[in-house]
C-alpha cells in the first residue's frame, strides 16, 4: 500500500504562443486506501489529473510520487509494469475487448501479471453479480453489466489503485447506483484507494477526500468522511 | 467510272507519269514526279542524261521488220491502235489499244537476275460503246523482262501480260492480231487486221521533228487504214464486228520544246478513202506552234505532208469533264483549203477522257463536211 | 441534405487518409495490372499482325512450291497466259548487319510493277519517289522505313554493310519510306531482281502473292498442278497467330488473375466503409436520412475513390506495360515469329477492360456492404458481435459454396478437351478456394482455440484474427489466391525447365553441332565424317513447307545405317515406331504437331510433294519442346526422295569414344575452313543456349507471377493495415491494463502473421492444385506438350513467405502507432 502524492502538477499541449495549458499546478496527497473524488466542469482538466495520477500520461512540469517513487524516474516499460501490478482501470465506455468473451477479459490482467485464474474469475463474475455471463462477447451485455465486468477486470488482478474515469458516465441513474457502491464497497474491503472523476455530485457523500477542479486549477482540498454527506452514498449497502 | 486502286495510281504516277504524256503522242523527255502533271514544258523539257540516249536527229532509212521492234536506247516508244467498228446491228465501237515502251536510262550493267532491266512497259486499253454511249479503259504497268512485257520480231510480237500485238507471219507485220481484256470492267478486244494501204512515213521520210531543237524530234511512222474483223467485247457482252484501225509507230528521246503545252491529234479515214491525219501543238501563249503538222494519204496509198500552214483547226464545242474537270473541244471545225477539205469533226461520245494515270482524251469521233467519214481524235494538255 | 450527407462522406474518406488512400491505391493497382497486362498482349498482337501483314500484304492466297521456291517462269504464265493481274512475285530471305550490332533484318525483294495492290507497307512505289528508278536498276540498291533507318542510324544516300550467306556485301540505302507505324520493322526492301541476286535465289520466287476469289483459286491449283500450289495467304500467318494465341490465352488468364485479387481487394477495401461508418449512419438515420440516400453517400464515396484509383491505375498500367510489352515481344521473337517487334499501341478494350475493373469493381464491391450499412435500423447500429456472427455464417455458406465450385470446376476440366474450358475450370478453382478461405480461417481458429484457453493475450491473436472475419476474410482469401498464382506458377515453369532439361540431354546426341549461314552440302558432311576422331555424323535439313494448314516443318534427318534418331518417343513403343520409321514411308512427328493436327500412329499426314498431296504414315509421336507449332521428322533418305534438296542445314558430329575434343575441334575448324561463317558449336553450349531461351520465355510469366503477387501484397497490406488501425482505441485499453509497448507490437504482428499464415498455408494445396492444372491441362491443351511434374520445397517456401511478410509488413505501421499511441487520447477513442 502506498500513497500518492502530487506536486504542482501541470499538463498542457502545444507550445508558446499556442500553448493551451489543461492543468496548472495542482498539488494534493492521496492516502493509501482513501477514496478520493474529483469534480469539476468538462474540460476543467479532472481526467487529465486521473491520467497524469495513473501513469497513462506524463505531466508536462511537476511531480507524481507513488508510494515515494516519483513516476518522472520510470520508463515505459516500468510504468507500464506499475500499472498492470498496481493500477486497475474504469472508463466511462467501459472499453472491454470486444474479440475476447467476458472471462478472457477478467483473464487478460491475470495473465499480463503471471498470475492463475484459481478460480478468480468465477468468484469475481459472482462478485460484480454477473455469474454465468463469462462466456458472452461484452456486445451481449448491458452497458451497466458491461461496467461491472470492467470493475471486475479492473479489481481482478488485486492492485493498489483504481482509477475511474466517471465510470457511470453512461450509465442510467440505478445502475450508475450500483456501479458506485460496488466499486466503493469493493474498494474499501480490500483497502484499495479509489480515485474517481465524475461529473455526479451525489457521490462526494462516499468520497474521504474531494477534489475540485476549475479551469486546471484546485479550488479546494476538503476533507469528508464517509458519513460526511448525503446523496446515493445512502443507497451503499 | 471505274476507280483507279490509288496505291497503284500512285505508283504509276511517280513511275511513268511524264511518260504517259510524252506517250500519247510525242517523246518524252523526263520523269517528273507529278501524276497529273499540267505543265507539258515542265515534264518534256530536256534532262541532263538525254545525250546519253539514242536521238532522233534526222532521216535515216528503216527497216522493217527490224524497226517494227522496239528501240531500247530511245527513251521512248510505242505501238498505238484505234479504231472505228460496226457490229452486225449497226451497233458502232471505238477501240485504242496502246502498249508504250519507256526506257529508264540509258544503259544498264549486266546483271545476275532475269527481272533486271531498264525497260518499264505502260499498256492504255479502251473500248466505247457508241449505241451505250460509254466509254471503258484499262491502265496496266510491266517490267520489260521475263517475257512479262517486250517486243520481238520475226514473228512481230508486242506484249504486256495478256495484251499482245501479233504478226501471224514471220516477216509481214500484217496480217496481225490484236488481244486485249480486262475482265474487272468487261472490254475485250480480239481482232484480226489486215493493212489496205501501205505505212506512210511521217515528215521528212519518219523524221518527225517537234520543237525547235533538231533532236526534239521522233522517228515517226503509220498504217492509215487497216481492215479490222474480230470481236469486240463491252460490259462483258461479245459481239462481232468489222470496220477500220489506225496504227501509229513512234519512238523518241526528247520531243518538245519548253514552251508547248499540249496537243490536238486527228486520225481520220473519210469514206472517198483518203485518210487525214493532222496534229496541232499548242504553245503555252495560246497559239499554234510552227510545228505543227498532217499528212494526206490517197486511196491508192500515195501521201503529201501538211505543214502548220496547210491546215486550219477551229474549236466548235466544249465538254467538261466531271472527274478531271477539264474542258475539252470536243467539236472542231478543220478547213484543208488546198485540198477542198472543209470537214465537221465531233466526238461520237463526248465522255471518252481516259481515266488512266494522266489525264487525255481519246477517242471515237464522226466526220462530216465536204467529205464524211470516222476517226480518231486525242487532245492533251487541257 | 444530401450536399451535407455527401460532405460527411468525404469528411469520413479525410480523416482517415491512409485508409482512403490504401483503397485507392488497392483499386489502382488492380486497374494498372489489368491495363499493363491487356495492353502489351495486344500490342505484341498488334506488332506481329502488322510485321505479318508487311510481308505478306493485302494478299489471298499464294503461290508455292517444294524446298527450292517457285520456278520464276511460273510468274510470267501466271500473267501472260492465264491473265491473272493482281500477282506479285515475293523473295526473301535473312541477312545481318554486317557490323557489330548483327542486327538481323529480312531482305524482302518485290517487283513495284506488281506491288499495287497488296499494299505492302514498302511496296507502293508511290512512297519510293525518285529511289524508283534507282532500285529497279541496281543490285545494291535497298530501301528501309523510317524507323528501322533511325535504329539503324542511316539515312539515304548511305552505304550500309549486311552480310548475307555469310559474305559480306555493300548495299547503298536509296529511299527511306515513312512508315509511321514502324511496320517495316526489321525489313529491308529491294527489287526483287536486286534481291535474287543478294541472296543467291536467281530463277526462284519464295513465293508469289494472289488476290484472286477462292474458286479463282481453285482453277488455278488446277492449271498450275505439278508445278507449284496454291495456299490461303492467310494460312501462315494464321499458324503463327494461332499459336501464339495459346501463349496470349495464357498471359490473359494471368491477368484475369490479378483481376480476381484485384477485385477481391477493391471488396475488401470498400466493403470497409460500410463497416466503419455504421455508427454515423445509426445516426444519420435516426435523424430521418432514407436508405437510399445513405446508400448513394457511400457508393458515391466508392465512385470517388474508384475513380482516382483508375485515373492512377490507368496511368500506372500505361507505364508498366511500357516495360511489359517489350518482355511479350521478346518470348514472340523466340518462339513464334521473328521479327515482331513494335511500340505500344493503345487499345480502347484494353482502357476500357481497366475502367471497368476499376469503376464498376469499385462500385460494385462497395454495394453490398453499403445495402447491408444503410439497412441498419436507426440508432441500433449492429453490434460487432452481430456482425462477425454473420461473417461466420457467410463464411460457411461460402465454405459450402466454394466446395461446389470447386467440384464443377473440376467436373468441367474432366468434360473438356479444349484450352478456354481448362482456363474455366482453373476459374472455378480458384474462385471456389477463395470461397473457401474464411471457412478455412474460422476451422484453423477453432483448431487453435482451445490451445488458448485461459491465455488471453494468445487468445487475442487467434479471436482477433478469426474474429474480424468481416474484415479479413476477402483480404485472406485474395491473398491465398495470388499466393497459389505464385507457387502454381513457379511449380510449373519448374515442372516445364526440369522437362526441357531432361529432353536436351536426351536429344542433344551429337557432340558438336556444324551450322553455316549459307546451306551444308553432303560433300562437307563426307568430309567431316572421315576425319579422325569422328564416330558418324547426322546431317539435318529445316524446311517449312507451306499446306492450307500454314506451314509445316519437317526434320529431314540424315544418320548411317544402323543408327536410330535420338528422339523420346512417347507413342507407340520404341521399337516399334523406329522400325516403322526406318523401313516405310512414314514419319514421326512431334507431340505439338500430332495435337494440333489431332494425330496419332497409324494415322497419315498429307505433305505437298511437287504441287501434290502425298500421303504418309504417321509412325510414332515423339517429344519436342523447340518449337509450339511442331515438327515433322522425316528419313533424309525420304526426304531426298520425294523433295529436290540437297541442302544441310545442319551436321551433327558424334565424336567416337575418348577423343580429345580440343583437338576434334580444330580439325573440325579446319575442315571447314574454306566454309563462310561455318561454326562448330559444342553440345553443351547449344544446352546452354536453349536454356537461356527458356528462361528468357518465361522472363514475361515470372514478372506477372509476382505482379499478381504485389497485388495481393498491397491490398493485404492496405486490408490488414486498416483492420488494426481501427482497432487502435482497443490497444489503448490494452496499454492501459498494462500490456507493454512490445506485447502490443506482438499482438499486432501475431495476428497479421496468423492471418498470413493461414492464407499462405491454404494456398499450398490449391498453388500446387493450379500446377497440375497448367501441366497436365492447360500446357497440354494450348501446346500439345506433355511435361513431368516438378514438386520442389522452394517455390512452395517462398509464397508461403510472400503471404507472412506481407501480413507483417502490413501490421509494422499500425504496431508502430500503436506502441506510440497516446493513452490518454487513445482511450477517448472516437
Amino acid at each position: 500500500m502506498a500513497d500518492i502524492a502530487f506536486e504542482s502538477l501541470s499538463r498542457w499541449y502545444g507550445e508558446m504562443p499556442w500553448r493551451r495549458v489543461v492543468l496548472d499546478g495542482v498539488s494534493g496527497h492521496i492516502r493509501a486506501g482513501e477514496f478520493v473524488v474529483v469534480v469539476g466542469r468538462s474540460g476543467s482538466g479532472k481526467s487529465t489529473l486521473l491520467n497524469l495520477l495513473g501513469g497513462l500520461d506524463r505531466p508536462s512540469q511537476g511531480v507524481v510520487r507513488i508510494g515515494g517513487t516519483d513516476l518522472a524516474g520510470l520508463g515505459d516499460r516500468e510504468l507500464t509494469a506499475l500499472r498492470r501490478h498496481r493500477m486497475g482501470f474504469v472508463f466511462q465506455a467501459y472499453n472491454l475487448i470486444p474479440t475476447l468473451s467476458v472471462a478472457d477479459n477478467l483473464r487478460l490482467p491475470l495473465s499480463l501479471n503471471g498470475m492463475d485464474d484459481d478460480g478468480r474469475v468465477g468468484d469475481w463474475l459472482e462478485r460484480v453479480g454477473l455469474e454465468g455471463r463469462g462466456e458472452d462477447w461484452p456486445d451481449r451485455l448491458s452497458g451497466g453489466e458491461q461496467q461491472r465486468v470492467a470493475i471486475a477486470r479492473a479489481l481482478i488482478h488485486e492492485p493498489d489503485f483504481i482509477l475511474a474515469d466517471e465510470p457511470t458516465g453512461n450509465l442510467d441513474l440505478e445502475n450508475a447506483e450500483r456501479v458506485v457502491s460496488l466499486l466503493d464497497a469493493l474498494c474499501r474491503a480490500e483497502q484499495r484507494t479509489l480515485i474517481m472523476v465524475t461529473h455526479a455530485r451525489e457521490v462526494v457523500g462516499l468520497a474521504d477526500q474531494l477534489l475540485t477542479i476549475r479551469e486546471g486549477r484546485l479550488v479546494e482540498a476538503a476533507e469528508a468522511g464517509p458519513a460526511g454527506g448525503s446523496g446515493i452514498g445512502a443507497a451503499a449497502p | 467510272m471505274r476507280r483507279m486502286d490509288p496505291g497503284l495510281l500512285g505508283l504509276l504516277g511517280l513511275l511513268l507519269g511524264a511518260l504517259i504524256i510524252g506517250g500519247v503522242r510525242f517523246g518524252l523527255d523526263h520523269a517528273g514526279p507529278a501524276a497529273e502533271a499540267q505543265n507539258l514544258a515542265e515534264v518534256m523539257g530536256p534532262t541532263a542524261d538525254a545525250d546519253a540516249f539514242a536521238r532522233v536527229t534526222g532521216p535515216r532509212p528503216l527497216a522493217f521488220p527490224a524497226d517494227h521492234g522496239a528501240h531500247p536506247d530511245h527513251r521512248t516508244e510505242w505501238w498505238y491502235f484505234t479504231g472505228n467498228l460496226t457490229a452486225g446491228n449497226g451497233d458502232a465501237y471505238g477501240f485504242q489499244l496502246t502498249l508504250f515502251r519507256s526506257a529508264l536510262a540509258p544503259s544498264m550493267a549486266e546483271r545476275d537476275s532475269d527481272w533486271a532491266t531498264r525497260q518499264a512497259w505502260m499498256g492504255h486499253f479502251a473500248v466505247t460503246d457508241l449505241a451505250a454511249g460509254e466509254h471503258r479503259a484499262a491502265e496496266r504497268y510491266q517490267r520489260g523482262a521475263l517475257g512479262l512485257a517486250g517486243a520481238s520480231v520475226r514473228p512481230v510480237r508486242v506484249w504486256l501480260d495478256d495484251w499482245t500485238i501479233e504478226s501471224t507471219g514471220p516477216e509481214a507485220l500484217f496480217p496481225l492480231t490484236i488481244r486485249a481484256e480486262d475482265p474487272d470492267i468487261g472490254i475485250a478486244v480480239d481482232l484480226a487486221l489486215t493493212a489496205d494501204k501501205p505505212h506512210v512515213l511521217q515528215g521528212d521520210a519518219g523524221y518527225s521533228r517537234k520543237g525547235a531543237d533538231p533532236a526534239n524530234a521522233s522517228r515517226y511512222y503509220s498504217y492509215t487504214r487497216l481492215a479490222a474483223s474480230g470481236e469486240v467485247a463491252f460490259a462483258d457482252r461479245r459481239t462481232s464486228v468489222s470496220g477500220t484501225a489506225w496504227l501509229d509507230r513512234e519512238w523518241s528521246t526528247s520531243a518538245l520544246d519548253a514552251n508547248q503545252q499540249g496537243w490536238d491529234w486527228f486520225a481520220l479515214q473519210l469514206d472517198d478513202g483518203r485518210d487525214l491525219m493532222v496534229y496541232r501543238l499548242r504553245r503555252t501563249d495560246g497559239r499554234t506552234d510552227p510545228n505543227s503538222a498532217g499528212i494526206l494519204v490517197d486511196p491508192d496509198g500515195g501521201s503529201r505532208v501538211l505543214d502548220s500552214d496547210d491546215f486550219r483547226l477551229t474549236p466548235q464545242r466544249h465538254w467538261e469533264s466531271p472527274r478531271t474537270g477539264s474542258r475539252y473541244p470536243v467539236a472542231w471545225r478543220l478547213q484543208l483549203p488546198d485540198e477542198g477539205l472543209d470537214l465537221q469533226v465531233e466526238a461520237r461520245l463526248d465522255g471518252q477522257e481516259m481515266p488512266t494515270t494522266v489525264r487525255y482524251w481519246e477517242g471515237s469521233v464522226a466526220v462530216e463536211g465536204t467529205a464524211d467519214g470516222v476517226g480518231y481524235l486525242e487532245m492533251t494538255g487541257y | 441534405m444530401t450536399g451535407l450527407l455527401g460532405r460527411i462522406g468525404r469528411a469520413d474518406l479525410r480523416r482517415h487518409p491512409l485508409q482512403t488512400g490504401l483503397a485507392m491505391l488497392g483499386v489502382a493497382i488492380a486497374v494498372a495490372v489489368v491495363v499493363a497486362v491487356d495492353l502489351a498482349n495486344h500490342s505484341a498482337r498488334e506488332a506481329m499482325r502488322v510485321s505479318l501483314e508487311s510481308v505478306t500484304g493485302r494478299a489471298t492466297h499464294q503461290v508455292v512450291a517444294g524446298p527450292g521456291g517457285v520456278d520464276e517462269a511460273l510468274y510470267t504464265r501466271l500473267r501472260t497466259e492465264l491473265g491473272v493481274r493482281q500477282a506479285a512475285p515475293v523473295v526473301q530471305g535473312g541477312v545481318t548487319l554486317g557490323d557489330d550490332r548483327r542486327r538481323p533484318l529480312t531482305l524482302l525483294g518485290l517487283d513495284a510493277f506488281a506491288e499495287g495492290p497488296f499494299q505492302r507497307p514498302l511496296g507502293g512505289g508511290d512512297a519510293l519517289g525518285d529511289a524508283f528508278n534507282t532500285l529497279l536498276l541496281r543490285d545494291d540498291a535497298v530501301a528501309l522505313g523510317r524507323g528501322e533507318a533511325r535504329r539503324l542510324g542511316v539515312t539515304t544516300g548511305d552505304p550500309l554493310e549486311l552480310r548475307i550467306n555469310g559474305r559480306p556485301h555493300a548495299v547503298t540505302v536509296v529511299a527511306v519510306v515513312d512508315d509511321p507505324d514502324d511496320q517495316s520493322r526489321g525489313l529491308l526492301l529491294a527489287d526483287i531482281a536486286a534481291a535474287q541476286s543478294l541472296l543467291g535465289k536467281t530463277g526462284r520466287l519464295d513465293r508469289i502473292d494472289l488476290i484472286v476469289d477462292d474458286a479463282r483459286a481453285e482453277a488455278l491449283a488446277a492449271q498450275l498442278a505439278g508445278a507449284a500450289r496454291i495456299v490461303p495467304a492467310a494460312a501462315s500467318a494464321q499458324s503463327v497467330l494461332q499459336m501464339s494465341r495459346a501463349f496470349h490465352v495464357n498471359l490473359t488468364a494471368l491477368s484475369l488473375l490479378a483481376v480476381v485479387v484485384g477485385a477481391f481487394l477493391v471488396f475488401n477495401t470498400l466493403g470497409f466503409l460500410g463497416v466503419r461508418r455504421r455508427p454515423t449512419i445509426g445516426i444519420l438515420r435516426a435523424m430521418g436520412v432514407q436508405r437510399r440516400e445513405i446508400l448513394l453517400q457511400i457508393l458515391g464515396d466508392a465512385l470517388l475513390i474508384g475513380v482516382v484509383g483508375t485515373l492512377i491505375g490507368l496511368g500506372l498500367g500505361f507505364a508498366l506495360a511500357h516495360g511489359l510489352v517489350g518482355l511479350v515481344l521478346q518470348t514472340v521473337n523466340d518462339v513464334y515469329f521473328e521479327r515482331a517487334a513494335g511500340e505500344l499501341v493503345l487499345s480502347p478494350w484494353s482502357l476500357a477492360a481497366g475502367l471497368l475493373v476499376g469503376l464498376v469493381g469499385s462500385v460494385g464491391a462497395a454495394l453490398a456492404p453499403a445495402r447491408e450499412a444503410a439497412a441498419t435500423p436507426p440508432r441500433a447500429a449492429l453490434s460487432r458481435a452481430d456482425l462477425e456472427t454473420r461473417a461466420r455464417q457467410l463464411a460457411r455458406r461460402g465454405g459450402w459454396s466454394g466446395a461446389v465450385v470447386v467440384v464443377l470446376g473440376g467436373a468441367v476440366i474432366a468434360l473438356s478437351a479444349g484450352l478456354v474450358p481448362a482456363f474455366i475450370g482453373l476459374f472455378a478453382l480458384i474462385l471456389g478456394a477463395a470461397l473457401l478461405a474464411p471457412a478455412v480461417i474460422l476451422a484453423v481458429g477453432g483448431m487453435l482455440r482451445p490451445l488458448m484457453r485461459g491465455r488471453p493475450v494468445g487468445g487475442l491473436i487467434v479471436e482477433g484474427a478469426v474474429a474480424s472475419l468481416s474484415r479479413t476474410g476477402v483480404a485472406v482469401a485474395a491473398l491465398s489466391v495470388a499466393v497459389a498464382a505464385v507457387i502454381g506458377v513457379a511449380v510449373m515453369i519448374a515442372s516445364f525447365r526440369a522437362s526441357v532439361i531432361d529432353w536436351l540431354e536426351g536429344s542433344l546426341a551429337a557432340d558438336f553441332y556444324i551450322s553455316a549461314p549459307a546451306e551444308l552440302t553432303d560433300a562437307q558432311g563426307d568430309r567431316l565424317a572421315d576425319l579422325a576422331g569422328v564416330d558418324f555424323v547426322s546431317r539435318s535439313q529445316w524446311v517449312d513447307l507451306a499446306t492450307a494448314d500454314g506451314p509445316v516443318t519437317v526434320w529431314a534427318l540424315g544418320l548411317p545405317a544402323g543408327e536410330s534418331p535420338e528422339v523420346d518417343i512417347r507413342h507407340p513403343a520404341v521399337d516399334t515406331a523406329l522400325e516403322q520409321y526406318a523401313n516405310d514411308r512414314a514419319v514421326l512427328v512431334s507431340e505439338s504437331f500430332a495435337a494440333r493436327r489431332g494425330l496419332a500412329p497409324g494415322d497419315t499426314l498429307g505433305l505437298p510433294v511437287d504441287g501434290r498431296l502425298v500421303d504418309f504414315d504417321v509412325a510414332g509421336i515423339y517429344r519436342d519442346y523447340a518449337s509450339p507449332t511442331g515438327a515433322v521428322l522425316m528419313r533424309r533418305g525420304l526426304y531426298l526422295d520425294r523433295y529436290d534438296d540437297t541442302g544441310l542445314a545442319g551436321i551433327g558430329v558424334h565424336a567416337g569414344d575418348n577423343v580429345e575434343r580440343a583437338g576434334l575441334i580444330r580439325r573440325l575448324e579446319s575442315a571447314l575452313g574454306g566454309v563462310p561463317g561455318a561454326r562448330v558449336t559444342d553440345n553443351a553450349a547449344v544446352f546452354e543456349q536453349s536454356l537461356v531461351i527458356f528462361d528468357r520465355t518465361f522472363a514475361i510469366t515470372e514478372v506477372l507471377r509476382w505482379l499478381a503477387g504485389l497485388v495481393a501484397f498491397v491490398g493485404v497490406v492496405s486490408a490488414l493495415m486498416a483492420l488494426q488501425l481501427d482497432r487502435l482505441r482497443e490497444f489503448a485499453v490494452l496499454r492501459a491494463i498494462g500490456l507493454g509497448r512490445g506485447g502490443l507490437a506482438g499482438l499486432v504482428g501475431g495476428q497479421s502473421g496468423l492471418l498470413g499464415l493461414i492464407a499462405g498455408l491454404w494456398a499450398i494445396p490449391l498453388g500446387i492444385a493450379l500446377a497440375a492444372l497448367l501441366v497436365f491441362v492447360i500446357n497440354r491443351r494450348a501446346y500439345g506438350w506433355t511435361m513431368g511434374f516438378e514438386l520442389q520445397a522452394g517455390p512452395v517456401l517462398e509464397g508461403v513467405a510472400l503471404a507472412v511478410i506481407a501480413a507483417l509488413l502490413a501490421a509494422l505501421y499500425p504496431a508502430w502507432r500503436a506502441a506510440r499511441l497516446r493513452l490518454a487520447e487513445g482511450l477517448k477513442g472516437e
